[in-house]
């Protein structure tokens, strides 16, 4: 940088610290800025030149939410059969953990792990023996990958995204009756289109809101009938980042 | 998740159970290759898997087998039984042509016939009604031709 002789105070970032340095400026030479003996700055919100405060090369979100419960031709035909399900809520509970390789300015690797549905119907058969009680259980997780692109507004602090992950989909099942049970593991599919917005309050530290659509059709029954572990996700949470 | 499903099925255990006049209605219990509350009266009959391996339906599987039950009823206790709700959820083709019975007084005489539909699986209801009150109901499954004929459900239910 060329400059006219004078006195300069300067303020050097780099990576993890921010210093104020003092700089005189002398006629016909060089004059090297040297940061020893400059004056290490507290509590001063810093970041190296071309970088933003809030925008950091790994993130981790950790949400939780309420998911679609929804009936299908497999529950359908559970119910024909006479399982029933004792919950009538239109909702579930939901659990996502997801890290975030930010590798470009505005596009981000994605993996998330998705806790789907929790499901259960039960069957009881009176008989001359007494009641003959059959239950079948599910259990849906969800593993994706995917690609998150999104733009920065209000000095990087919010962060509006979308996002689209697939990946494999397993339902751990249990059928059990007055006899035994009889758990099973099922592999499957899922594909989940978002959008989301992240809240950073801190440049370490966010919020986070997203509303997501999962299809995962994972449970098959002999009778061919299919169950999507998915539906409309609502969540919240956490995010911190690296 | 322990936890969850333990609630889950204390919420389930405090619902009230229909009411069924067939016992093992869902061929659910089975014990030495029949299902249990059920007689062979003629032909052969096999436990098959539904919906899921362990969810067996009931093949009728020569033409002319029949099974029956009889169920008897308490008038002081139950009340009257004037009118029953049959419902069957079955695998049939038009060619077995099953059909459900309905002995009122268990006297050895078929009162009422219902031929069960070509049917995939799909939801049937009958309505039946008696003149006197049933003091005791036979049920009967029956299969007269040729062709597949697999019974999951077959509830028999007041309907006044």
């Amino acid at each position: 940088v060329t400059l006219p002789i004078g006195i300069y105070r300067a303020t050097v970032r780099t990576t993890d610290a921010a210093f104020a340095c003092q700089v005189a400026v002398r006629e016909g030479g060089d004059t090297p800025l040297e940061t020893r003996t400059c004056v290490r700055m507290k509590d001063v919100a810093w970041s190296a030149k071309g970088e933003s405060r809030f925008r950091k090369r790994f993130s981790l979100e950790v949400g939780v939410g309420i998911a679609q419960m929804h009936d299908d031709a497999f529950t359908r035909r559970m119910t024909d059969f006479g399982y029933e399900t004792r919950f009538g809520a239109p909702v579930r509970g939901h659990l996502q953990v997801s890290a975030m390789w930010n590798a470009l300015p505005y596009l981000s690797l994605v993996v998330e792990g998705l806790m789907l549905e929790l499901g259960a119907r039960e069957r009881v058969t009176e008989t001359m023996n007494g009641a003959f009680t059959q239950a079948f259980k599910w259990e849906s997780f969800g593993l994706a990958a995917g690609l998150r692109g999104g733009f920065f507004m209000v000095k990087d602090r919010i962060n509006p995204y979308l996002q689209l992950s697939a990946g494999p989909a397993f339902s751990l099942t249990r059928f059990s009756d007055n006899l035994g049970a009889s758990p099973a593991t099922v592999v499957g599919w899922m594909i989940r289109p978002a959008l989301g917005c992240n809240f950073q309050l801190h440049p370490n530290v966010g919020l986070f809101a997203q509303l997501s659509w999962v299809y995962a059709p994972v449970l098959r029954s002999l009778l061919g009938d299919v169950h999507d572990s998915g539906g409309f996700i609502g969540a919240f949470g956490v995010r911190v980042s690296l | 998740v322990k936890v969850l499903w333990t609630l889950v099925f204390f919420i389930a255990s405090c619902a009230p159970n229909p009411g069924d006049f067939a016992q093992n209605w869902s061929f659910a219990a089975w014990k030495d290759n029949q299902p249990v509350g059920w007689s062979l009266v003629a032909g052969e009959i096999a436990r098959v898997a539904t919906w899921h391996p362990r969810d067996s339906g009931l093949a009728l599987v020569a033409p002319g087998t029949r099974i029956e039950q009889t169920r008897p009823i308490d008038v002081a206790r139950e009340g009257e039984v004037r009118c029953v709700a049959i419902d069957v959820v079955a695998d049939v083709t038009r060619e077995a042509d099953v059909r459900v019975t309905l002995d009122v007084g268990s006297d050895g005489k078929n009162d009422e016939t219902q031929v069960i539909p070509q049917s995939s699986w799909a939801p049937l209801a009958f309505l039946v009604r008696f003149d006197i009150p049933a003091t005791s109901l036979t049920i009967g499954l029956e299969k007269r031709g040729e062709g597949r004929a697999v019974i999951a459900n077959l509830r028999v239910g007041r309907c006044d």
